[in-house]
């Protein structure tokens, strides 16, 4: 007998079973020994049994469990501090959220760069105040500190006050510098360009880009007028605010406060266009 | 019954999040091997089955306790289990009078129900080897078994015994080179 005459006998001897009935019988007592050993049922899906054989199951585990409970603690972390800010709004002085809201006011200063926005950050803060001193003196009960409060508050608003009268005029200043430079620049810019147009561009005549120059420099000019005339308007509402404050009149000064706070914004957007005809003036160039 | 690589990976995925069903499903798929690699072991069907039943007993809880983490696939697993429990039932039974499977005339293993229709040949190579792997040495029929008449693949069989499959083919090797002296001697 040869080797494949062999292995073909033994592969033959696979018509070795064991008996049917026996092994129906045993798959029976299998399945209910196996069931009373535990007690859960569980049936695993062909999908789950997929994406976990594609996923590189441990390695992914690992890394993704600490990125998600990163996440998650920088979640929370935001959602409380952002609700913090949020609940301490309302607050007034004796509060325990009152900090909070201190806290976040001079964060919002210290993050804010433009000195404008800061002025009106300041207007913010001191209608805070006085809308505090109101909640205070509305208070139902009479306390001792009360009156303690209402006086820190007071001052705390002269402060906020006088910060943003100096800011406006630290601004009043920047802008009568920034408008001669301005000027300056332009002329400058002028020059430079016409010759640039000579060269590569000679679609305009320098006599057209000299007109258009000098038709923005008026717009400029007058924008310029504009921005002077509202500053002293938005210095005088402060008086007034302060004025109805320093009479108690805590809800009319807020009202000026908002209204010198528009000034300001007005005054912001007229520079604003000021500066963006200035840019096409360059850009036409 | 034939069962396809990835079928038999998400049947062990599924045994190792403990599915009953799934479990079932395997006892139907490796019940006739493993009752035929039991059987050519002990020489005797009732010993075969009760082994084959206690293999798959413990296999089930072996799962449970353990998690399955290092069983690359259930047959493997399966077939380790049973080499333990036979090697534990031969040490048990060592006292008592062990059945001798080359003993009189042969052990009697066809089934009565499929006589009619088996045909003679296979008959004739059936008595043959019956006779014939009992003589061989222990190492060299339990190889024959798996990789012949199991069909197992080497890397199955390295898995099962321990060994490297360089290991597995040498043995495979020198069993079938065994088997045929002992055949052709019988056959002058």
């Amino acid at each position: 007998m040869n080797e494949k005459e062999l292995l073909k006998k033994l592969n033959n001897l696979q018509t070795i079973k064991p008996d049917e009935n026996w092994k129906k019988n045993y798959r029976d007592v299998l399945y209910s020994q196996i069931s009373a050993g535990s007690t859960e049922d569980f049936k695993a899906s062909n999908f789950g049994a997929v994406w976990d054989n594609l996923m590189p199951g441990k390695i992914f585990n690992d890394m993704v469990r600490p990125v998600w409970a990163m996440a998650m603690a920088c979640v929370l972390i935001l959602v409380v501090g952002i609700g913090g800010v949020y609940a301490s709004k309302n607050s007034k002085p004796g509060d325990s959220l009152y900090i909070a809201k201190i806290v976040s006011e001079k964060a919002q200063l210290a993050i804010t760069f433009d000195e404008k926005d800061k002025a009106k950050l300041g207007l913010e803060f001191a209608a805070n105040r006085a809308k505090e001193i109101t909640q205070v003196l509305e208070e139902p009960k009479e306390s001792v500190d009360k009156g303690k409060k209402v006086e820190k508050l007071k001052q705390n608003f002269k402060k906020e006050i006088s910060g943003v009268k100096h800011r406006l005029t630290a601004i009043k200043a920047a802008e009568k510098q920034s408008e001669e430079d301005e000027t300056q620049v332009f002329g400058a810019n002028l020059g430079k360009s016409g010759q640039g147009m000579k060269i590569s561009e000679p679609l305009k005549s320098a006599n057209d880009v000299e007109k258009e120059t000098v038709e923005k420099l008026d717009l400029n000019s007058q924008a310029a007028v504009n921005a002077t005339s509202t500053a002293p308007r938005a210095d005088e509402i402060l008086e007034e605010a302060e004025k109805l404050f320093d009479e108690n009149n805590y809800n009319e000064s807020i009202d000026k406060l908002e209204e010198a706070n528009n000034a300001i914004n007005g005054k912001a957007d007229d520079a604003g266009q000021v500066k963006g005809e200035s840019e096409t003036a360059t850009s036409t160039d | 019954m034939k069962i396809g690589k990835v079928e038999e990976k998400l049947l062990l995925y599924k045994i190792k999040k403990n599915d009953k069903q799934a479990f079932i499903k395997a006892y139907d798929l490796y019940i006739d091997q493993l009752y035929r690699f039991v059987y050519f072991k002990v020489g005797s069907r009732e010993e075969a089955e009760d082994l084959c039943s206690a293999v798959f007993l413990k296999t089930w809880n072996y799962i449970l306790a353990n998690s399955l983490k290092d069983e690359k696939t259930l047959k493997a697993l399966l077939y380790k289990i049973a080499r333990n429990l036979i090697i534990d039932h031969y040490r048990k039974n060592s006292s008592r009078e062990t059945v001798s499977l080359d003993g009189g005339d042969g052990i009697q293993i066809t089934d009565e129900k499929q006589d009619a229709s088996r045909d003679f040949e296979i008959k004739a190579d059936l008595l043959v080897l019956e006779t014939k792997l009992p003589e061989l040495k222990d190492e060299y029929r339990e190889i024959i078994i798996m990789r012949f008449i199991n069909e197992l693949s080497v890397k199955e069989i390295a898995e099962i015994l321990g060994k490297t499959r360089g290991n597995v083919r040498v043995l495979i090797f020198r069993a079938v080179g065994a088997l045929k002296d002992l055949v052709n001697k019988k056959d002058l």
